[in-house]
């Protein structure tokens, strides 16, 4: 992360905390935790692929909402993540 | 729900966006900026402050142009005389009447499928340093980057400053392509330049011509890459792209004319309307005149169904693009010398009409709010500038055409479409696109065939064209809210 700043925002990534930098996209925090994103309709795992909001492979679901495209959303403070990665 | 008015309308925060409001407004028209994602910089210039981006950035804040993050525009449409643009976004669903409207919706990029590219940790080139830029963590990562175009470089070099190991970077170009392409660049010093210092910060790493990304195997993610040549190489990361496609969206469904010649400016004569040019099929408009084609659609092009029942009789004549090695596939929206499009009051700039990159878009940025705003006068004088830059673009789309092995690349159980899951079998045994759509659901999922549409035009050599609002999947309350694509129905 190129910005030098103390705030850390914390949110939850399947029940578990997670703290990253403000600004950063949910995919990329959802990424940094080791996770994938959703299960292809064959139930293959995916992950973020295009970064910028087009291929939607980064859905994950964020507070409830399904089918968020998670490269185009920043973390919030307690933000509540659900991947394909859920137990 | 009340619409909004406006002078002018942009579609687009990227360069050509920004120079669009920031011309426009320097004539005094009222100008609302729009864009998807919360920032403004597009993709070029995501999360980038300095430089000319850093210049731009605060020409655009001071001109008073009224920007507005996180709102996707998912329908255009003529209305009265004035473009409506239907809106979502966080802050709810909107309407903007507009009298002009510049689409600079910029570009997205190619991928071709091969074994394995659905595996979590294969990336775009694009995409993996969109993420980055976001706070996705690379140091310490093994990363192969393939694919084709500058981006491979300058994405590499960036990686590696992040700290990632770039292991190789795989350039399917020949060599000789690139040294013709160094010789054009002669007239670009300070593009060469930037090369030479890009290639310079990575001089470890081996850049590989002739080459490209054949497979890539993992479990529950990518773990090896199978190159060309056949050597194997272990990765955490691997980044594949294979130039960019603009996004041509918006502007087929307000009912734009796209053309498919490849972006001759400079080279055949400025000046004409292009619209005039036509020099036969490849040149065709399609989809002009809103709603005019009946119950399948507004536009012609929209698909093969709409084209064989028309009143006249006449056939669908096309299933096949020009050739897809040259990037004549790519379909670019197109437009006058001032550029202005097929449709009264809609505007375009920048990489729908052919990928040029961040230059040629200022330039046409430029341009385009010169006319929205009235000042046609003043586009004129910046016709010059952008035929040079057009000129280099096309250069590059020569050097950087794609080989036919990496067009092979898919096994007929690779899957094309991420979103239904549908493989390449299944897609090649069917006719055309329409009939794919219909008969394995490719393309009709939630990206509506971005991904997976580009990939069949340039594999197969089928025309795709057939983008209806709304373009975005967007909530039934924004679809009612606004009116959109209720009256399709």
């Amino acid at each position: 992360m190129g910005t030098e700043t103390r705030e850390v925002i914390e949110l939850f990534i399947d029940e578990r905390s997670v703290r990253v930098a403000p600004g950063a996209s949910v995919a990329a925090a959802v990424m940094n935790a080791g996770k994938a994103c959703r299960a292809s309709v064959t139930g293959e795992r995916r992950a973020a692929l295009c970064g910028m909001g087009v291929c939607f492979e980064c859905r994950v679901e964020i507070d409830g909402v399904l089918h968020e495209r998670s490269c185009m959303i920043e973390v919030s403070e307690g933000m509540r993540v659900r991947t394909v990665d859920a137990g | 729900m009340r619409a909004e008015r406006a002078r002018v309308a942009v579609v687009g925060a990227g360069p050509a966006g920004i120079a669009a409001a920031v011309a426009a407004r320097s004539c005094g028209a009222r100008v609302v900026l729009l864009d998807d994602n919360p920032d403004m910089g597009g993709q070029i210039w995501r999360r980038v402050q300095d430089g000319p981006a850093g210049e731009w950035r605060e020409r655009v804040k001071q001109s008073g142009a009224e920007i507005r993050g996180g709102v996707t525009v998912f329908d255009a449409e003529k209305v009265g005389g004035r473009v409506r643009l239907r809106c979502d976004g966080a802050a709810g669903a909107s309407v903007i009447d507009a009298e002009r409207v510049v689409l600079a919706t910029g570009a997205r990029e190619l991928f071709l499928p091969f074994p394995g590219w659905t595996l979590p940790g294969v990336f775009g080139v694009g995409g993996l340093q969109a993420l980055v830029k976001n706070g996705l963590d690379v140091r310490g990562k093994r990363i192969v980057v393939g694919g084709t175009g500058p981006l491979l470089l300058a994405v590499a070099a960036y990686l590696s400053d992040r700290g990632a190991r770039i292991e190789l970077i795989a350039e399917q170009a020949d060599k000789s392509r690139m040294l013709g392409f160094a010789g054009a660049m002669i007239r670009q010093p300070g593009k060469l330049l930037q090369g030479a210092k890009l290639r310079a910060s990575i001089i470890d790493v081996e850049y590989r011509f002739g080459a490209w990304i054949a497979e890539a195997r993992g479990d529950d993610r990518v773990r090896q890459v199978v190159m060309s040549d056949g050597g194997v190489i272990e990765v955490d990361a691997v980044a594949c792209g294979y130039g960019l496609v603009g996004n041509t969206q918006l502007a087929q469904v307000v009912g734009v004319g796209i053309g498919h010649q490849a972006s001759a400016i400079g080279e055949r004569q400025e000046g004409t309307r292009h619209l005039a040019l036509g020099t036969g099929e490849e040149q065709t408009q399609e989809g002009i005149g809103h709603q005019a084609s009946g119950i399948w659609g507004r536009q012609e092009g929209t698909g093969h169904l709409a084209r064989g029942t028309r009143e006249d009789g006449r056939k669908s004549k096309e299933t096949r693009s020009a050739d897809p090695k040259a990037g004549a596939w790519r379909g670019r929206v197109v437009v006058d010398d001032v550029m202005r499009t097929s449709v009264e009051g809609v505007l375009c700039a920048g990489e729908p009409l052919g990928i040029g990159g961040v230059e040629t878009s200022l330039v046409e940025g430029t341009m385009a709010g010169y006319t929205a705003a009235g000042r046609e006068e003043l586009a004129r004088g910046l016709i010059p500038r952008r035929r040079r830059e057009r000129a280099f673009a096309a250069a590059m789309e020569r050097t950087f055409a794609l080989r036919e092995e990496v067009l092979r690349l898919a096994r007929p159980e690779t899957i094309v479409c991420r979103c239904e899951d549908v493989t390449m079998a299944r897609i090649a045994a069917c006719d055309h696109w329409r009939g794919a759509k219909l008969l394995t659901r490719c393309g009709m999922g939630p990206c509506q065939g971005r991904v997976c549409g580009a990939a069949v035009e340039a594999m197969m050599g089928w025309r795709v064209r057939d983008a209806r609002p709304p373009i975005y999947p967007v909530s039934m309350n924004a679809l009612a809210a606004t009116g959109g694509a209720m009256e399709d129905a």
